[in-house]
């Protein structure tokens, strides 16, 4: 196990050291309030696949400095979908959504699903995992308590305790299995250009159901069809858009 | 409107008829300040006709005299013919009166140079008054120079020219004049429009349209025009500055004043008049001609400004400033004044004001503009005064930093930027008025968001890793799953055969007891036989607690009568069985120590131990099988 640690360690290390020059450098950028080179910076360290939401956060705030409100929203909703429970990302993702066009009343949810949303975006998905681990990691001392202790009382707390660590262990896998599901499947996406005509059927001379303006979070139903994907605004909505007018998050 | 009046005098003796009833309208009323003013124009041709008159501002006048002309340079052709002149008017209930008397005299210039005329004088109300002198200019020839009396009638046929006669485009026109051709955006220029005329204008009409790429501001000129004579190509043209303009420039590049068409009306004679025509229709012979002039547009060439900078006010032009502070030792609630003068030349209306950056906690309210400047032939000049006004509302020391006015000073070509001094202020605490101001809640107060920005970027190092090696569920995940369930069954494991491990040892302890027991019982007899009373009995407690304690896998110390009897009763041995092994314990004990017999008792309690002996591994051996 802890030899395990160790080669993770080295591993995480030998990466590090290879790119961490360039994030310097993009960060330095942004200090000099170079905003331009600072976001083409991040987004060559982002395509040699260091998706993290970290860069992705502070491109968004590059593209907020360059008054580009749109990428900013792009940006900052890729970063809280890889981080969910970082506070900075959700505070500017909010600041930058509001200076969007579209104002949009959500539909209320159920509360409870609120509280569980709530819950599962606490922790990241390996947050989830190293957690599910640690509780996985109680249950097996709990477990060992019970079955080789003597005393009647801490053989108790031993198998109550091992029961409940079971059960986190288990919610922790599912709440990173959800996270997962959320990121592999995304179904997020900002509108990007500056106003959309959203269509009731997939083509051209479709009617004309409302306008959406750029920066506005929707959600795609359908992208089974080429050209054009089904979409949904968050306060209910429904209609069709060409794909090349939004961005996937 | 111009008006020009002809060279006809009045006929005085209608005038001088009725000159009795004036006075006796208006003798009662008192008469004011008394001045003999004269007039004439200052520039003349030689042979041209021209009017001299003097105005006395009240009608009690005698005594007029005329001061020396000069005989070499002028002639007088007639005068003086003596005009009165009364207005009278009742304003609410408020009476004036006003009254003149006019003496007019017609010259004629003889040559060219600069003449004096002395002053005239009058007795008005018995003092005596004089005039001013005049200065009259003589050059040039008025043309068809003839004789006088002919110059005099040809230059009236000049003007006056007989109805139907076209006024060709050198007879009257109107140029047009820039101050610059080339300038920078926001510069003022001059453009004057110039009347030249050889015929009797008597109106003209005119108006700068609006134009798109100008700022244009007229400047006032009297409304009185007076004609001076100029010389161009060779004629004597009567001419007048008609109107004149201030443009600013708003846009760079090649900007037009387009042309603009004046209407005109000239006076011509009308020879065949009909005399009952004129009679009835008042035909004085002379018939109006509307006639259209076009001045000419202008181009004007405008530059750019330089790449403007930050906080560039838009001045441009050359600009000082000048700030005062009312005070800089104050209390809370205290008004302050700041006061930024800008003086100068140049676009001042169009200025952005000057920014005074006063501490945020200041209440600061809009500033206050007074436009002291004042239109003239190079822009607009003066000053521009700009109020801030603020008041602090706690105490303390503030820095107010300078003020900075950036203009473009078009005489050097280049921005410049205006300092003034910064300011310290001191607040010091107002008459405890400072709370009832603030909030009637409390001495605290909601913190005041100032803006909203975004939070800071995430600096340091980051674990780069793309996007698709998740820790969840990836190998190593699984692999670390499987070492903890590994790490789980190996510890089970020991855990259990350490306990499997322990139990054999009790088991071999008990399987063992019976033959200890009987080892030592075997060497009890041997020591009874040997008649070794003292011995024998400790041998024979030594087999019955260490039995006991290998059978129960309690350590020989920890023994006691009670806790044997319990660890017994658990392990389903009856009490008889238990009573009969404490007794033999208690037997040897007693024998141990108490005299008598020690042979018989010997035996006695030897029978008792093996018994008690073989009944509890009896019933042990059967509750374990």
């Amino acid at each position: 196990m802890k030899r395990l640690i160790i080669i993770i360690s080295l591993f995480n290390f030998y990466l590090v050291t290879a790119m961490a020059v360039t994030k310097a450098d993009a960060d330095s950028s942004y200090v000099n309030e170079n905003y331009q080179q600072a976001i083409s910076q991040y987004e060559e360290l982002i395509k040699e696949g260091g998706a993290n939401a970290e860069l992705y956060y502070n491109l968004g705030n590059a593209y907020y400095r360059m008054d580009d409100i749109t990428h900013a929203v792009l940006n900052y909703e890729r970063a809280q979908l890889l981080s969910p429970g970082d506070e900075d990302i959700r505070f500017n993702l909010q600041l930058a959504r509001s200076k969007t066009v579209d104002k949009i009343v959500p539909q209320s949810e159920f509360f409870l699903v609120t509280w569980y949303l709530s819950i599962v975006n606490r922790l990241s998905i390996d947050g989830w995992a190293y957690a599910s681990l640690g509780f996985l990691a109680l249950a097996i001392i709990l477990a060992l308590v019970y079955l080789f202790s003597s005393p009647i009382w801490l053989r108790k707390v031993g198998f109550f305790g091992c029961g409940i660590m079971v059960l986190c262990f288990v919610l922790a896998n599912v709440f990173a299995w959800q996270q997962k599901q959320m990121v592999d499947h995304r179904d997020g996406a900002i509108i990007i250009e500056s106003a959309v005509t959203v269509k009731s059927t997939p083509a051209q001379n479709g009617t004309d159901l409302f306008i959406l303006h750029e920066g506005t979070k929707v959600s795609v139903l359908d992208n089974s069809i080429g050209d054009w994907c089904e979409i949904r605004v968050p306060d209910g909505k429904q209609g069709w858009v060409e794909v090349k007018q939004i961005e996937i998050i | 409107m111009i008006l020009i009046s002809n060279n006809k005098v009045e006929n005085n003796r209608w005038v001088k008829w009725l000159l009795p009833f004036y006075l006796l309208v208006f003798l009662p009323l008192s008469a004011m300040a008394q001045t003999l003013k004269a007039n004439a124009p200052q520039q003349v041709a030689v042979g041209q006709q021209f009017r001299l008159t003097y105005t006395v501002n009240s009608q009690d006048v005698s005594n007029f005299h005329i001061g020396q002309i000069p005989s070499d340079a002028f002639e007088i052709l007639m005068g003086p013919s003596t005009s009165t002149q009364s207005s009278f008017s009742m304003v609410n209930g408020r009476t004036t009166q006003s009254s003149s008397v006019t003496y007019t005299y017609i010259l004629s210039a003889l040559k060219n140079g600069t003449f004096t005329i002395p002053a005239a004088t009058i007795n008005v109300d018995g003092t005596q008054v004089s005039s001013n002198a005049l200065k009259i200019q003589v050059s040039g020839t008025a043309q068809n120079n003839g004789g006088r009396a002919q110059g005099n009638r040809a230059q009236q046929q000049e003007e006056l020219r007989s109805a139907g006669s076209t006024i060709s485009g050198s007879d009257l026109f109107i140029q047009v004049s820039a101050s610059k051709k080339r300038v920078y955006e926001q510069e003022p220029v001059l453009l004057t429009y110039k009347v030249y005329t050889l015929v009797a204008l008597t109106q003209l009409e005119g108006k700068m349209p609006d134009l798109k790429g100008f700022h244009t501001q007229e400047i006032p000129l009297p409304q009185e025009k007076s004609f001076k004579i100029e010389q161009f190509n060779g004629r004597n043209y009567k001419t007048v500055t008609w109107s004149q303009y201030v443009m600013f420039p708003q846009m760079s590049g090649k900007l037009q004043v387009p042309p603009i068409t004046f209407n005109g009306i000239v006076l011509q004679q009308n020879r065949n008049v009909d005399p009952f025509e004129a009679f009835f229709n008042g035909g004085s012979g002379y018939i109006e001609v509307k006639k259209q002039i076009q001045a000419p547009g202008v181009n004007i060439e405008v530059d750019p400004l330089p790449t403007r900078p930050a906080g560039f006010s838009g001045g441009v032009g050359k600009f000082s400033m000048n700030t005062e502070i009312d005070k800089t030792e104050l209390k809370t609630n205290d008004p302050l004044t700041i006061r930024v003068t800008i003086t100068g030349t140049g676009n001042m209306k169009l200025m952005k004001a000057p920014e005074v950056k006063f501490t945020k906690d200041f209440d600061t309210y809009d500033v206050k503009v007074t436009d002291k400047s004042r239109l003239t032939t190079s822009g607009l000049e003066g000053s521009m005064i700009y109020e801030y006004l603020a008041v602090p509302r706690h105490q303390g020391k503030y820095h107010v930093p300078p003020v900075e006015f950036t203009y473009f000073d078009t005489k050097e070509k280049q921005y410049k930027t205006l300092t003034s001094e910064a300011y310290d202020l001191t607040v010091a605490k107002g008459d405890g008025d400072e709370t009832s101001v603030q909030s009637f809640g409390g001495s605290q107060e909601d913190i005041q968001m100032l803006a909203n920005d975004i939070r800071y970027i995430k600096l340091g190092n980051v674990n780069m890793q793309s996007e698709g090696s998740l820790f969840f569920a990836s190998t190593l995940y699984w692999i670390a799953l499987a070492v903890l369930a590994l790490v789980f069954i190996l510890l089970f494991v020991v855990f259990r055969q350490r306990a499997i491990e322990n139990a054999d040892v009790v088991k071999a302890r008990g399987k063992k007891a019976n033959k200890v027991a009987v080892k030592r019982l075997k060497k009890a007899a041997k020591l009874m036989n040997d008649n070794k009373p003292g011995e024998f009995y400790d041998e024979t407690l030594r087999a019955l607690w260490g039995y006991v304690g290998d059978k129960l896998n309690i350590p020989v110390e920890q023994l006691s009568r009670e806790n044997i009897s319990d660890r017994l009763t658990e392990r389903n041995v009856n009490a008889e069985t238990i009573k009969q092994f404490i007794e033999a314990i208690d037997e040897c004990e007693f024998e141990r120590y108490a005299p008598g017999d020690p042979k018989g008792n010997m035996n006695k309690v030897y029978q008792t131990a093996m018994t008690a002996i073989t009944q509890i591994a009896g019933t042990i051996n059967k509750s374990k099988n």
